[in-house]
């Protein structure tokens, strides 16, 4: 529905960077050996949080990271803490427009200089994100995967962080919406239970089920583009939709949502 | 089975129309590559696709086909007429016939006006319930179709949350919503929305009880708004005089479509007296809908649902469907569900809440010749007969067979 788009608060668009931005740098490490590279060194932690208990934790250990949010992203001994006065903050940090934001170092001062991996981190994140590359380059894939993954990880950020969250979670359902693409590393998921995100098989025994696989890279670009002819694409057969279609089409109606938020025009 | 013309249509289709078909027959909605996607000819209850595979028609056209496809008395009516000419400078005489035919057939009905779609009348007759009342609410129930137009329209792209400001709808059956939406827009509420029964798409269709339809009754009695019945579906298939009667709603407002002309484009909705100078004030007209063909199907098709009971006849034939299709069902180990008045019955797989198995099941009793839509209520036709269900059950026994094989 097309209305006078309202302020977005600082508050929601920090939880999209804290929780679906900032995790893709683990998710994409794990195929992408520029990101492997710009990690690569001692372990260590960091914790970025900020008012209203939005907070993530990235941690390095023996080469691998990982990153968790919310309730489960305390900070444990050593870790760098990051602390953002306000939400406004952490966006002018993470939103690639390379504002100076206020930061104040809260603990782990030992391993400051150790934020430097992740920056360098953040900018090949960025680069995979937001550089389209050549349609010949291995890295295309990643490329589309990382934007989903970063998609439906904000679709679920938005859930749990909008006010009309709650309203919006009872109109989808509670299903599971399976991406595929052959192309891609894995499948990617949003379970609308938990609001959780994944990569493989999606979890057992979800009630309701919607599967949307992209017959080729092209077409899933175009999606992520906004512009491809989704029913026409059903007709050919290069997408394919099998379970429970509103769910699919309501899903694809918030990730609309929350790539404006990200990507503005 | 083959569908390989049906999809090099297509191909072409894409290129030059937005969604390769767009709209409720779209392949979207049903079965992308397992169902057919163009029509070629229809002759009774059959019809043949592009590729020549022919099915046994559960779908109607999604409605219209309430007689079959061809029937030769109705095309006999629309041929003579068409043979005089089209989308004259004026109305032909089969105009009032029409609405006589109408105003004498259905109880409440006093006059009757006429379009081409059920849209545009059911988009008309909440003009008409806000120019009777000078109210602008419109309460409708949630998930029901009404048409394309932007207040109902089941689609997200080019609304505006203007359109449906004055829009508000509530659970099908749940009197306590529809008492709470009156009681908070007091004085405002212009018209009640209804659907004879709820046939939602991706889901049961819901026999209203009948609480609800008094309460419907009595609410819109009590606060002067104008009950509306949208009957554009269900329309002469459960009753020759109107869905109303079934369920004992008390509309001001109906508005007919796919049955009455069996094919041929055309809608009408009838009013109550009161309503005819609110009426005669909403603008209403589109270039071709004087036109008389359609008007002289209907003329012809109404009779014919007279005559020959049809409304009882699809109730019959649609017990000997969904029984037989439930037994199948039991036979092969596949739980089903059946809902809806048997003359347009909805029949998925039970505990399927993704309609996976339901899809499957659909795709498989289209290999084997029948149509049947996964996600939409069915439709019977008189054109049906015993011996076409029977043959339907015969190839749906195959089709299970070919799902646990």
């Amino acid at each position: 529905m097309l209305s006078k788009p309202a302020p977005t608060s600082p508050a929601l668009l920090a939880a999209l960077y804290l929780e679906a931005v900032l995790p893709a740098i683990p998710l994409l490490a794990a195929h992408d050996s520029a990101l492997v590279a710009a990690l690569a060194g001692p372990d260590f932690a960091v914790v970025f949080s900020t008012s209203g208990g939005l907070r993530t934790r990235l941690a390095v250990r023996s080469g691998t990271a990982t990153a968790t949010f919310g309730p489960a992203a305390s900070a444990q001994s050593g870790d760098i803490r990051i602390w953002f006065p306000t939400p406004a903050q952490v966006v002018r940090a993470f939103d690639g427009k390379h504002r100076p934001a206020l930061a104040l170092p809260l603990g782990g001062w030992f391993q400051l200089t150790q934020l430097k991996r992740l920056t360098a981190a953040g900018a090949r994140l960025e680069s995979l994100l937001n550089c389209r590359p050549a349609a010949n380059s291995p890295d295309l894939a990643l490329h589309a995967w990382g934007n989903l993954a970063v998609g439906l990880a904000a679709a679920a950020a938005w859930l749990r962080h909008h006010p009309d969250g709650p309203a919006t979670r009872a109109r989808l359902g509670s299903g599971v919406v399976v991406f595929s693409c052959s192309a891609l590393p894995s499948p990617l998921w949003l379970d609308l239970t938990s609001l959780t995100t994944g990569t493989g098989p999606p979890p057992p025994a979800a009630l309701l089920m919607a599967t949307i696989t992209f017959a080729d890279l092209d077409t899933l670009l175009a999606e992520l583009d906004h512009q491809l002819d989704a029913p026409a694409a059903l007709g050919l057969g290069t997408l394919r939709l099998t379970g429970y279609l509103p769910l699919a089409e309501n899903l694809g109606l918030l990730l609309l949502k929350v790539g404006a938020l990200l990507k503005p025009n | 089975m083959n569908f390989s013309r049906s999809q090099s249509l297509f191909r072409r289709a894409a290129a030059v129309i937005p969604g390769g078909i767009y709209g409720h027959t779209t392949p979207a909605a049903t079965l992308p590559g397992a169902t057919p996607y163009y029509a070629i000819e229809g002759f009774g209850c059959r019809y043949r696709d592009l590729d020549g595979n022919t099915f046994i028609d559960f779908l109607c056209g999604y409605g219209p086909l309430v007689l079959g496809y061809h029937h030769p008395e109705v095309e006999a009516a629309a041929t003579a007429a068409r043979a005089r000419g089209a989308a004259f400078n004026h109305p032909t005489p089969l105009m009032v016939e029409l609405a006589e035919a109408l105003v004498a057939r259905i109880d409440f009905a006093d006059w009757a006006v006429f379009a081409k779609n059920g849209a545009d009348l059911t988009t008309w007759a909440t003009m008409v319930a806000r120019e009777a009342t000078g109210r602008p609410k419109i309460l409708k129930i949630r998930g029901a179709y009404h048409g394309t137009h932007a207040w109902c329209s089941p689609g997200h792209g080019g609304l505006i949350p203007e359109d449906r400001a004055h829009v508000h709808d509530f659970p099908f059956n749940d009197i306590a919503a529809l008492e709470a939406l009156f009681t908070r827009h007091r004085g405002q509420v212009a018209g009640l929305v209804l659907t004879p029964f709820h046939h939602p798409a991706f889901a049961d269709s819901e026999l209203p009880s009948p609480e609800f339809v008094a309460t419907c009754n009595r609410l819109c009695r009590e606060h002067g708004a104008l009950q509306i019945l949208d009957d554009v579906r269900c329309g002469f298939r459960l009753s020759s005089d109107g869905s109303h009667s079934v369920y004992g709603y008390t509309p001001d407002l109906s508005v007919y479509c796919k049955a009455l002309a069996n094919g041929h484009p055309l809608s009408a909705a009838v009013g109550r007296a009161a309503l005819k100078p609110a009426a005669s004030r909403v603008f209403l007209t589109g270039s071709y809908w004087n036109d008389p063909a359609p008007m002289a199907a209907a003329l012809a098709t109404l009779a014919i649902i007279e005559r020959d009971a049809v409304p009882a006849r699809l109730a019959a034939l649609g017990e000997r469907f969904v029984a037989g299709f439930l037994a199948l069902g039991e036979k092969h180990g596949v739980p089903l569900r059946a809902s809806g008045p048997p003359a347009m019955p909805y029949v998925r797989v039970a505990d399927d809440p993704s309609f996976l198995r339901t899809q499957r099941l659909c795709a498989a009793a289209v290999a084997h010749g029948v149509f049947l839509h996964p996600h939409h209520n069915w439709f019977l036709g008189a054109a049906h007969t015993e011996a076409d269900i029977d043959e339907a059950l015969q190839r749906l026994d195959t089709a299970f067979h070919s799902l646990s094989s």
